[in-house]
């Protein structure tokens, strides 16, 4: 027994490894890094001081904080609205499942930055989609959509969708179909079969998919940067502003940490809300 | 089991973190002159001095390790705490300042950069490095302005930073996308010291740029593409952006403003901590070359402050009007400021964005 401890050990050791290099560490120094002084150009005074964490709880950032949120969720859900029919969709066709996940996969190959700038010519202005529509005559003069928050939240649901399409997919692959039919035969209709069957068993499903956009949609932002004008940031620019910018190392890590307390408390909530449900069904 | 990873977590963190902490002393060896195998160069990105460096290495067999910043504050973060050796870094004016009172710079020996006699007179004893007291430090890369650039075709030609507000521009007005430039524009306007922050001007100074927000399209330091498709058609911006921006579309005009405006200047310095003192000076001389400075703006548009290249440079690149604008006596260098008034600037500026 003891033998296959030891053995469990040495074959965990280079993931554990990896985790202690570049994750252990890394957070345990902004931990601490949170709680020192700023010399004001980007060097740290070691001394014990919560000055970055009331500058952190300021307004102005818990407002950031809170667009974030929203945004991030607004795009969370809009993008299960999508996903779920088209999971559906390539789980249940009968041929080319393979060249289906292999299009929502492509878009992986050129980086998220290259991606975001043919969003920026499509919603210009002077882009594809104020000129098709006013070529059209449906709009007289261009509607502003580049820079603004519906821009973002395209931005993000463009970005994030694959991330929900795949987990939903592979519960719904999984899915025993003789559960359908039992339904059917006892009587259900197909709407009451889907909320009564169909979602709860995807629901493991769903719960992955939403974290998996939630979590990266929150901290993203080069999407706000990009479509967003500067003039709408979220918490990672104001983030990566505080280390690269304002050189205050202390800022962004407190930041950091409240981003990241933030995320687990709100996916601890998540998955407990959602799997007392699963229990009880929808219904 | 769990007491020996935890062990092992702050043993490698104490290391980790003495490690951030203490500032490396190495001087500089500057008794050997031979030049080194490699040279590491951290400069701005978008200068397009890849073609200078070719030839650098051609010429002198120096292999040269080229990375790229995009702000003042990004090369010191780096440089201060990434701890690779670069031999040559280039800062903005009221950086070398701070770099040179902060001891980080290595003094140069002028014997070896002959070709600094290349450069305008104006830029040889600027007031960042007036090289006084026979110690200089810093020599200029390229220089420019920051000021207004404006679509002719869509708007009468700007004279102040007044203009900024008129509302008919209303959504097609872009500022810097940084907190010193942009309140400095704003300063500006409102006829303070672009200096001289304080509590009280900067608060006037919010007031005006939250007044300005209906007017702007985006806050971005780059609005070339903006300036070309005709999106944004009145920019705070430098005129090495409108220059740029000029090649592509020639209505997009650059002036001064009567307030003033800003000058900046970038500068080739060696930090102390370079291992090839002798072999950064011999770059910098080959750089300051009227050749090679003349090769290297038909790449960048920002202003050349060596005279002997201008004369070297085509009759295209002189006359891009927006590389070389008439600059007013008004015109400011940003000077170094106190970390507090820094931090009240950025507070200042985050409000205007949270606006």
């Amino acid at each position: 027994m003891i033998k296959n401890i030891k053995l469990a050990y040495s074959l965990l050791s280079p993931s554990m490894l990896w985790l202690l290099l570049f994750l252990v560490i890394p957070v345990a120094m902004i931990v601490v890094i949170s709680f020192t002084v700023s010399d004001g150009y980007g060097g740290t005074i070691y001394e014990f001081s919560l000055s970055s964490y009331k500058l952190a709880f300021s307004s102005f950032y818990l407002k950031i904080i809170w667009q974030s949120v929203l945004w991030a969720f607004a795009a969370s859900v809009i993008c299960l609205v999508m996903a779920y029919p088209f999971a559906y969709f390539i789980a249940r066709v009968d041929k080319g499942k393979n060249i289906l996940l292999f299009l929502v996969m492509i878009p992986f190959w050129s980086n998220l930055v290259v991606r975001l700038y043919s969003w920026n010519a499509l919603l210009n202005d002077g882009g594809v989609i104020n000129n098709i529509l006013m070529h059209f005559g449906i709009i007289s003069e261009p509607v502003k959509m580049l820079y603004t928050s519906f821009a973002i939240i395209v931005g993000l649901v463009y970005g994030f969708l694959p991330f929900m399409i795949l987990p939903i997919y592979s519960s719904i692959e999984q899915l025993d179909k003789s559960y359908l039919e039992a339904a059917e035969d006892l009587g259900a209709n197909p709407v009451k079969t889907f909320f009564r069957v169909t979602l709860p068993l995807t629901l493991p499903g769903i719960i992955a998919g939403f974290i998996m956009t939630f979590v990266p949609a929150i901290s993203v932002f080069v999407v706000a940067d990009l479509l967003g004008g500067n003039k709408l940031v979220m918490v990672g620019n104001v983030i990566r502003d505080s280390f690269l910018v304002e050189m205050n190392w202390q800022l962004g890590a407190a930041l950091s940490i409240l981003l990241m307390v933030l995320v687990l408390l709100s996916v601890l909530l998540f998955m407990k809300f959602t799997s007392s449900k699963d229990k009880k069904f929808l219904f | 089991m769990k007491k020996f990873i935890w062990l092992i977590t702050f043993g490698v963190l104490l290391i980790g973190l003495s490690a951030c902490g203490s500032a490396d002393d190495a001087t500089a060896d500057s008794g050997d002159e031979e030049l080194a195998d490699e040279l590491y160069f951290f400069n701005w990105g978008g200068y397009g001095d890849e073609a200078i460096i070719k030839d650098f290495e051609e010429k002198y067999g120096v292999k040269v390790i080229y990375d790229t910043f995009s702000s003042n504050q990004e090369m010191l973060t780096k440089l201060n705490k990434a701890n690779v050796p670069y031999d040559i870094v280039v800062p903005t004016d009221y950086i070398v300042e701070r770099m040179i009172k902060q001891g980080l710079l290595a003094e140069l020996d002028m014997d070896n950069i002959p070709n600094f006699k290349n450069i305008e007179e104006k830029f040889q004893k600027p007031e960042y490095d007036p090289g006084t007291d026979g110690k200089k430090y810093s020599v200029p890369y390229m220089y420019g302005t920051e000021g207004i650039a404006y679509n002719e075709t869509k708007v009468e030609k700007p004279t102040s930073y007044e203009d900024l507000w008129n509302p008919k521009y209303k959504g097609h007005v872009t500022i810097q996308n940084d907190s010193r430039e942009s309140l400095t524009m704003a300063l500006q306007k409102l006829g303070y010291d672009a200096n001289k922050p304080n509590e009280k001007n900067l608060k006037e100074a919010k007031q005006a740029l939250i007044d300005l927000n209906p007017n702007i399209l985006k806050y971005s330091s780059e609005p070339d593409a903006d300036l070309v498709n005709g999106t944004a058609w009145i920019s705070h911006t430098y005129n090495d952006s409108a220059a740029r921006a000029y090649k592509e579309n020639p209505n997009i005009k650059f002036v001064m403003p009567e307030e003033g405006g800003t000058i900046w200047v970038d500068n080739l310095v060696i930090p102390k901590t370079s291992k090839q003192k002798y072999t950064a000076e011999v770059f910098i001389n080959f750089v300051l070359s009227a050749k090679v400075s003349a090769k290297l703006s038909e790449n960048t548009p920002s202003s050349n402050p060596n005279e002997a290249a201008k004369e070297l440079m085509s009759g295209e690149l002189k006359n891009n009007p927006n590389s070389y604008p008439s600059i007013p006596e008004s015109a400011v260098y940003y000077k170094d400021l106190k970390p507090e008034q820094l931090q009240m600037m950025n507070r200042t500026w985050q409000e205007v964005r949270a606006k």
